[in-house]
C-alpha cells in the first residue's frame, strides 16, 4: 500500500469516528485542534487505524500521532 | 475524695455572691473550697464540685479563673478545674477536670439513654432491610459486614448481639462533659456524651448523640451545626449549619456549609460540603464538594463527586428501595446522574446522565461516557490519565486521623491485586465479546454498550494494567526479601509462600481482603464467644494478611497465565515477568506523561494573559501554572522511570 493509499484510508477513518467530510479534511490537520477531537475519540482513531490497515500500533506510541500525516507516516512504517 | 458539705460561712457567702439552693444539704464540696469562684448560680438535687483552681485560656489570651458563674445546675458533679459560665442550666451531667462550659442555653440528659448508641439507621436502602446498629467505635468494616452481608444471618446476628452488648455498656441516665473539653456559644445539647479534648462551638442543637476526641485529635463541632440521633468519632469537624439526622461520622471527616444528611454513615477522611446524603455508605475518602449534590442509597470509597451530582433510587413501582455500588477510586462528572440499580467499576470516570441500569463492575478504570441517551463505556481509559494516578498518590497523604486508635483499616495503592483480578475479568469479558464475532457498532455488556471498535486496543490498555500489578507485586516481595534473594531457593520459596489460595478480592470499606481471608474471618466471628473487641483483632489480622495474600495472587496469576502447574515456577518466568512490568510502566508513564501534557496545551491557555497578546499570555501561564519541567507531577513521572530502571536492574542481578 502506498502512501497515497494510506493517506486515503486514514481520511476516511477519520472521518468516520469524527463524523467529518474526509475530503474536507487537511493533511496537516492535528486531530484535537483542528478536527475537534477529545481524548476517547482520539484512542477510537487508533482503534479504527488498527482494524482499517490491519496492524497493531504500540500503545504509548500512537497516542503521540496527532496528526493526519503524522498517523500516515507511522503506519506506512508500520506496514514496512 | 471525700465530699463534705458547705458550712454556714460558706453558704452565706454564696448567698451574699448571688447563689441559691433548693437545699444547700445537696451541695458538697471537695477541698480545698474556694467560694469566691462561685458566683450567681443556682443549684438543685445532688451537686458535687471540686477543686476550682487554675486558670482558662479564653480566646485573644484572656485569662479567667476556674469557677462556676450565672448558671443553674440539676444533679451535677463538677471535677477540678472547671470552668461554667452562662450555662442556662445543666441536668445529669458530669463536668470532668478542666472542661469548660460558656454560654450554652440547655445540657441535659432526660432519662436513660444510649447517646446515640445502638440506634438504627435505614443505610443503603431507605425502605429498610439493611438497618445497621451504630456504636461509637464503630469501624468501615464492621458496618460494611452488616450493610451487605445478609445473606448470612447468623453473622449478622452475631455482630449484632456483641453490638448489643456494647450499647448496654454506654447505656445511662447521665451526661459527660468530657476532660478538657470546650463548649462554647451553643444551643440545646440534649441527650449528648461529649468525650476528652471536643470543641463544641456555636452548635444550634445537639441531640442524642455521642461526640468523641482525644488529645490528639478531637471531635470539633461548629457554628450553626444542628445534629439529632448521631455518632461523631475523634478528629472529625462538623461545621458551618451541617444538618445530621440519624448519622454515623467516623474519623478525620469533615462535614460543612449546611450539607444535610440522614440515614447515612461517613467512614474515615469523607469530607461533604453542600450537598444533600440520604441513606449513604460513604467508605473512607468519600468526597463530595459542591452545592446540588445528592448522594443517596450507594456504598463509595476513595470517591469524588462532581457539582450537581445526582443519583435515584426510586423507579417509581415499588418504593426508594434501589442501590448502587461505585466500586472504589470512581469519579462522577459535573452533573452527572445514575439511576440506580447500578454498578461501577473501580477506578472509573462517570460523564452524563444514565437513566438505564448498568452492571460495569467487570471494567475497571473506564470512562463511562453518555452518547445519545446511551451509557456507553470505554474500558481501561482510564489506566494513564494523570487524575487516577494523581489521586492514587494524594489519599495516604490525606490521611487525617491522628487519633492512636484508628478504627477504619485502609489499604492504599493503585494496581494492587484488587484492581489486577478486576483487570483479568474485564481481558476476558473483553475477550468474550470480541469472540461474538459481531459487526454492529455497539455490543451491550449487563446493561452497558461497548464500541465493538475498542474491545482491541482496551484489551491491550488492561494487558499493560495487569503487568504493571503482577511485576509490581512481585517486586515488593523480592524487596522485603532483600539480600535473601536466592535464585536457587527462590521457585520453593515462592511456592511454599503461595498458601492460603487467594482467588478473588474484596474491597471491604477500605480493607483489600482475598475471598478466603473473608470467609476465615467470618467464621471466626461466628464461632466467637467473646466480644466486639474480638472482631476488632480479627479485621487487624486480616489486614495485615494482605502482603502475604498479595504475593499468592500473584504466582497464582502468574501460574495461570504462563499455563504452569501449581508445583511450577522456574526463575525464567519470573524474569519474564519483571522484564514485562519494567516495559508496561515506562509504557504506561509515557502514556500517563502525554495526558498530563495536556494541561500545558495552547487550549489550556485560553483565559491567561487576559488583556495580553500571545507572549503575554506565555508569560502569565508560566508564572501561574509554571512549565512542565518545574511541575512536581511531571517531575515524580521522570524520577519513577529512573526508578523502574533501577528496581528491575537490582532485583534481576540477584535472580541472575
Amino acid at each position: 500500500m502506498d502512501k497515497k493509499e494510506i493517506n486515503q484510508g486514514v481520511k476516511k477513518v477519520i472521518g468516520q469516528v469524527l463524523g467529518i467530510n474526509k475530503n474536507e479534511i487537511d493533511d496537516n490537520a492535528n486531530f484535537i485542534f483542528d478536527l475537534g477531537a477529545d481524548s476517547m475519540q482520539s484512542i477510537q482513531l487508533v482503534a479504527a487505524f488498527e482494524e482499517e490497515f490491519g496492524i497493531e500500533m504500540e500503545e504509548d506510541r500512537a497516542l503521540e500521532v496527532q496528526t493526519v500525516s503524522g498517523a500516515v507516516d507511522f503506519i506506512a512504517e508500520q506496514l514496512g | 475524695m471525700s465530699y463534705r458539705t458547705l458550712t454556714s460561712d460558706e453558704i452565706r457567702k454564696l448567698e451574699e455572691q448571688g447563689c441559691t439552693a433548693d437545699d444547700w444539704q445537696g451541695v458538697q464540696v471537695l477541698e480545698p473550697f474556694i467560694a469566691d469562684h462561685i458566683i450567681n448560680m443556682r443549684f438543685s438535687g445532688e451537686i458535687r464540685i471540686g477543686r476550682l483552681q487554675g486558670e482558662h485560656c479564653l480566646e485573644g489570651g484572656y485569662a479567667v479563673s476556674s469557677g462556676l458563674r450565672d448558671s443553674a445546675l440539676h444533679n451535677c458533679t463538677i471535677a477540678d478545674n472547671v470552668y461554667i459560665d452562662r450555662l442556662g442550666y445543666a441536668v445529669n451531667i458530669d463536668f470532668e477536670n478542666n472542661s469548660e462550659v460558656r454560654h450554652v442555653d440547655i445540657l441535659a440528659v432526660n432519662g436513660e439513654t444510649t447517646f446515640g448508641n445502638g440506634l438504627e439507621l435505614e443505610v443503603m436502602n431507605e425502605a429498610g432491610g439493611r438497618s445497621l446498629p451504630i456504636f461509637d467505635r464503630l469501624s468501615a468494616q464492621i458496618a460494611y459486614m452488616l450493610v451487605f452481608y445478609r445473606h448470612d444471618q447468623e453473622l449478622v446476628n452475631k455482630l449484632t448481639s456483641m453490638i448489643d452488648d456494647y450499647v448496654k455498656s454506654r447505656s445511662g441516665e447521665r451526661g459527660c462533659v468530657g476532660f478538657q473539653s470546650k463548649l462554647t456559644n451553643c444551643g440545646r445539647l440534649l441527650n449528648v456524651n461529649i468525650g476528652p479534648f471536643v470543641k463544641i462551638e456555636g452548635a444550634t442543637e445537639l441531640q442524642e448523640g455521642t461526640v468523641l476526641g482525644c488529645e490528639q485529635d478531637p471531635a470539633i463541632i461548629g457554628a450553626g451545626v444542628t445534629a439529632r440521633r448521631f455518632i461523631i468519632q475523634s478528629g472529625s469537624h462538623i461545621n458551618d449549619g451541617a444538618l445530621l439526622t440519624d448519622c454515623f461520622i467516623g474519623q478525620g471527616v469533615r462535614i460543612s456549609r449546611q450539607f444535610s444528611a440522614e440515614n447515612s454513615v461517613f467512614f474515615a477522611n469523607c469530607e461533604a460540603m453542600h450537598g444533600e446524603a440520604c441513606s449513604l455508605f460513604a467508605g473512607p475518602y468519600t468526597a463530595t464538594h459542591h452545592k446540588s449534590s445528592l448522594l443517596i442509597a450507594g456504598l463509595f470509597s476513595f470517591y469524588n463527586a462532581g457539582s450537581g451530582t445526582n443519583q435515584s433510587n426510586h423507579l417509581y413501582k415499588l418504593g426508594p428501595l434501589h442501590q448502587g455500588v461505585l466500586e472504589r477510586g470512581v469519579k462522577t462528572g459535573s452533573s452527572s446522574y445514575m439511576l440506580w440499580p447500578t454498578r461501577v467499576g473501580a477506578f472509573s470516570v462517570v460523564l452524563g446522565k444514565h437513566s438505564g441500569n448498568f452492571d460495569a463492575s467487570d471494567f475497571p478504570f473506564s470512562y463511562i461516557n453518555e452518547e445519545k441517551g446511551k451509557s456507553v463505556i470505554t474500558p481501561a481509559m482510564n489506566v494513564f490519565t494523570v487524575g487516577t494516578r494523581r489521586d492514587s498518590q494524594k489519599w495516604p497523604k490525606r490521611d487525617k486521623r491522628k487519633d492512636p486508635q484508628k478504627y477504619d483499616l485502609i489499604h492504599f495503592g493503585l494496581f494492587t491485586p484488587y484492581a489486577g483480578e478486576r483487570i483479568l475479568r474485564g481481558m476476558h469479558s473483553l475477550e468474550k465479546l470480541q469472540a461474538r464475532g459481531s459487526k454492529q457498532e455497539y455490543l451491550n455488556h449487563k446493561g452497558i454498550f461497548i464500541n465493538r471498535l475498542m474491545l482491541k486496543i482496551c484489551r491491550k490498555y488492561y494487558d499493560m494494567a495487569i503487568k504493571v500489578v503482577l511485576g509490581e507485586s512481585l517486586l515488593r516481595y523480592f524487596e522485603q526479601l532483600g539480600d535473601d534473594i536466592d535464585a536457587d531457593q527462590l521457585e520453593e520459596k515462592l511456592l511454599n509462600a503461595s498458601e492460603p489460595n487467594a482467588d478473588s478480592w474484596i474491597d471491604m470499606a477500605g480493607m483489600l481482603a482475598s475471598r478466603s481471608v473473608v470467609d476465615e474471618l467470618i467464621a471466626e466471628i461466628k464461632a466467637s464467644q467473646s466480644d466486639i473487641d474480638e472482631v476488632y483483632e480479627r479485621l487487624l489480622q486480616a489486614y495485615e494478611k494482605y502482603d502475604q495474600q498479595a504475593t499468592c495472587w500473584t504466582i497464582r496469576t502468574i501460574q495461570s497465565l504462563h499455563q504452569l502447574s501449581p508445583e511450577e515456577l522456574p526463575v525464567s518466568v519470573l524474569i519474564q515477568v519483571l522484564e514485562d512490568w519494567k516495559t508496561a510502566a515506562l509504557k504506561l508513564n509515557k502514556m500517563t506523561m502525554q495526558d498530563a501534557m495536556k494541561e500545558f496545551d495552547a487550549h489550556t491557555r485560553i483565559g491567561y494573559g487576559i488583556d495580553g497578546d500571545e507572549a503575554k499570555a506565555e508569560k502569565d501561564f508560566l508564572a501561574v501554572r509554571q512549565s512542565p519541567e518545574e511541575n512536581s507531577f511531571i517531575q515524580m513521572l521522570k524520577d519513577e522511570d529512573k526508578e523502574i530502571e533501577s528496581r528491575y536492574n537490582l532485583v534481576l542481578q540477584k535472580l541472575q
